[in-house]
């Protein structure tokens, strides 16, 4: 089955305080991809399989910031050529390991795995509402999803399920979340926003604000589906008289393979700067959020895999941001697969 | 009012819509201006890629599209190149009157009709100001080592712009100008690249109509889907005057005709009938109501379906969407 991600795309490969001296591996769009950090401390993204033997380099060793297979002893630099051989003089000149354009943008570090040339024509996408990361303070977490990546895209971009899934998590005077203000498409993105009603404060927003529960407040979300590898969505609490309280849940969606996901999760705040509770408690919150959606898709992931015949769900009004980025993702996909690639792929 | 009425009340989608400001203006051949355009505080501008263009929104009333011509990697800039044309129903002319360095203009989009799909091999024809979209085309096929092509047309040599930048590509781009005696002739050419199906190529044509024609006449005999073209054509922003007020649709699997008079859908007609049909946004928006079509031309009013499955018209959104023949034959 062709995957349904294209590889013309960044992808968030890990964090950066994953990534260090040590020889880091991932599996990523099916890839098996090596991060490790040469001495300047760049990252180097190489295949993780030695030309020899299928082996793992990960599974080797460094020298300075050459990389040692740890089957032969094959030595690689860090641009993939291979330069040495322990069991003969000659090396074969021109053969080397696959390496991946890398870009850091802390607390990401993201990898083309895609067409090499095509790198230099698109940028990594910025994190909409962070700018330059003035004024805001992250905290970040690593999860691995059993899901296709859609199904998380789409369940980000449709977050009626709130009531059913996380209840607390609602504001105490919201019986309905309203219609959606509108969305918004471009050609590569779909962006939605509602106005909640004034309401009383929930539980966690008390906590994290230090605000009194009984202070009222409408609220702004705001989501953003980016590109097929980050959905940002933004939420604001406007409390009467006070300052908006922004926060930001960033994530960088990318495929294991079509049925897992990594999921590289920040939440960013704009206030309680100093406050390492207030971060603690956001990150504990959204990362036991993000594991009770994990374990709703994981399911409906082991469902559509037992279907035998393909079958269509119903869709519903609230989905149509969802439907618009899956529209986008898979355009990708057929513009970068082609048509000749995709009739040998079918022949 | 009317269901349909109801049903295009509230878009499901609403397209970007930004002011930007005219960064740069630049002459870029007789008659042809090149707009860089920018966010007046430096905001990026949303992604593209090639093919893709925008509305210029000149007044309400005067909404022009022109094809992006940049770089696609430039996150902060848009170009588009305009043609001042004589027979100007006023937008080009607004362009060049109106839009100076320092201007502020209401764009929308960015949208992509003429998508630039992977390919070894590309030929590109572009006629007289058609060579706009060409621009990131050829930067992505030399980005990622396709074999390209380019056959540029025009009349006047100093009318056609971007000959420059172009003409270090060497033999690869071929400029034919009219008033150029010694150099190449378009239709011939054409023709020569033309008469024989490329294997493995894929043709993108961008210029005025007469250019289209004759390009879709000579590529009959190529693979189905090798040519890709883009018309340039004021966008129709009212109700296409064929839409039917009332027409029949016929069930075929259910043996009954119906009659869509205007105060109802396709898709209450059929539930009054008692036929058995599933929806559930009636809006065009969720898909779960898309029927295949056997015979008849819709008027395709959702947003699912994309311009290329509209003109298919193989299904249809039967909560929105009417019919522009009088008769449409459903597998319902």
């Amino acid at each position: 089955m062709r995957p349904n991600y294209p590889f013309n795309c960044w992808y968030v490969a890990a964090t950066s305080d994953e990534v260090g001296q040590e020889l880091f591996s991932r599996r990523l769009l099916g890839i098996h991809v090596m991060l490790y950090r040469l001495g300047s401390g760049e990252v180097v993204a190489m295949e993780d399989r030695c030309v020899h033997r299928a082996y793992p380099l990960s599974l080797g060793r460094r020298d300075g910031d050459r990389v040692v297979s740890g089957y032969h002893g094959m030595v690689y630099e860090p641009d993939g050529r291979l330069v040495h051989i322990p069991s003969q003089e000659n090396v074969p000149p021109g053969v080397r390991v696959r390496t991946y354009p890398v870009h850091e943008e802390s607390p990401f570090i993201w990898v083309w795995l895609g067409d090499p040339g095509a790198a230099a024509l698109r940028p990594p996408p910025r994190v909409p509402w962070y700018t330059d990361g003035t004024g805001w303070t992250d905290t970040t977490d690593v999860l691995r999803v059993e899901a296709n990546y859609l199904l998380l895209q789409e369940h980000y971009l449709d977050l009626t399920d709130v009531f059913v899934m996380h209840p607390e998590a609602v504001p105490p005077d919201i019986e309905r979340l309203p219609q959606l203000d509108e969305v918004e498409v471009s050609e590569r993105s779909v962006a939605y926003s509602r106005t909640l009603p004034s309401s009383r404060l929930a539980k966690w927003e008390a906590e994290i604000t230090g605000l009194p529960v009984d202070t009222p407040g409408t609220r702004r979300e705001e989501g953003i589906f980016v590109s097929p590898a980050l959905h940002v969505q933004h939420y604001a609490i406007e409390p009467e008289h006070d300052r908006a309280y922004g926060l930001l849940r960033i994530q960088g969606f990318t495929p294991e393979s079509p049925g897992v996901t990594h999921v590289f999760l920040r939440m960013a705040r704009n206030f309680a700067a100093e406050d390492g509770k207030v971060g603690e408690f956001l990150r504990t919150m959204f990362h036991d959020w993000a594991m009770r959606d994990a374990g709703v898709l994981e399911t409906i992931q082991r469902r559509l895999d037992e279907d035998i015949y393909p079958r269509r769900d119903i869709n519903v009004k609230a989905d149509r941001a969802a439907i618009r980025a899956r529209r986008i993702a898979m355009e990708m996909v057929d513009e970068e697969s082609g048509r000749f690639l995709l009739h040998g792929l079918m022949s | 009012m009317t269901a349909t009425e109801t049903a295009r009340a509230r878009p499901a989608y609403r397209e970007v819509e930004i002011d930007v400001e005219v960064r740069r203006r630049e002459v870029a051949a007789d008659g042809v201006v090149t707009l860089t355009l920018a966010d007046p505080d430096g905001a990026d501008l949303p992604d593209w890629a090639p093919g893709s263009h925008i509305d210029l929104i000149m007044t309400p009333s005067l909404v022009r599209q022109y094809s992006l011509c940049g770089d696609t990697a430039n996150r902060s800039e848009w170009q588009v190149g305009v043609l001042l044309d004589p027979d100007s129903r006023g937008g080009s002319q607004f362009v060049h009157d109106k839009l100076q360095e320092g201007s502020t203009v209401r764009v929308r989009g960015p949208r992509n009709h003429f998508p630039l799909v992977s390919s070894p091999r590309y030929l590109f024809i572009a006629g007289g100001i058609g060579v706009t979209p060409m621009l990131p085309m050829i930067g992505a096929a030399e980005a990622t080592g396709a074999e390209w092509r380019l056959l540029y047309g025009g009349r006047e040599r100093s009318t056609m712009a971007f000959v420059d930048e172009l003409q270090r590509h060497g033999p690869r781009v071929s400029i034919c100008a009219r008033d150029v005696a010694d150099g190449p002739n378009f239709r011939a050419s054409l023709e020569a690249a033309l008469s024989d199906p490329g294997q493995d190529t894929l043709v993108y044509c961008c210029g005025p109509e007469g250019l289209l024609t004759a390009v879709e006449a000579a590529c009959q005999a190529w693979p189905e889907n090798s040519l890709h073209i883009e018309r340039f054509s004021a966008k129709v922003l009212e109700e296409p005057a064929d839409a039917l007020a009332s027409f029949e649709v016929e069930c075929q699997r259910s043996g009954l005709t119906l009659t869509v008079t205007q105060d109802k859908t396709i898709y209450e007609a059929c539930e009054e009938a008692g036929v058995d049909v599933l929806g559930s946004c009636m809006e065009g928006v969720c898909g779960t109501c898309e029927c295949d079509m056997i015979e008849g031309e819709a008027d395709h009013r959702d947003s699912v379906l994309n311009d290329a499955e509209k003109e298919a018209n193989e299904t249809i959104m039967i909560c929105v969407s009417r019919s522009r023949s009088e008769r449409l034959v459903l597998d319902l």
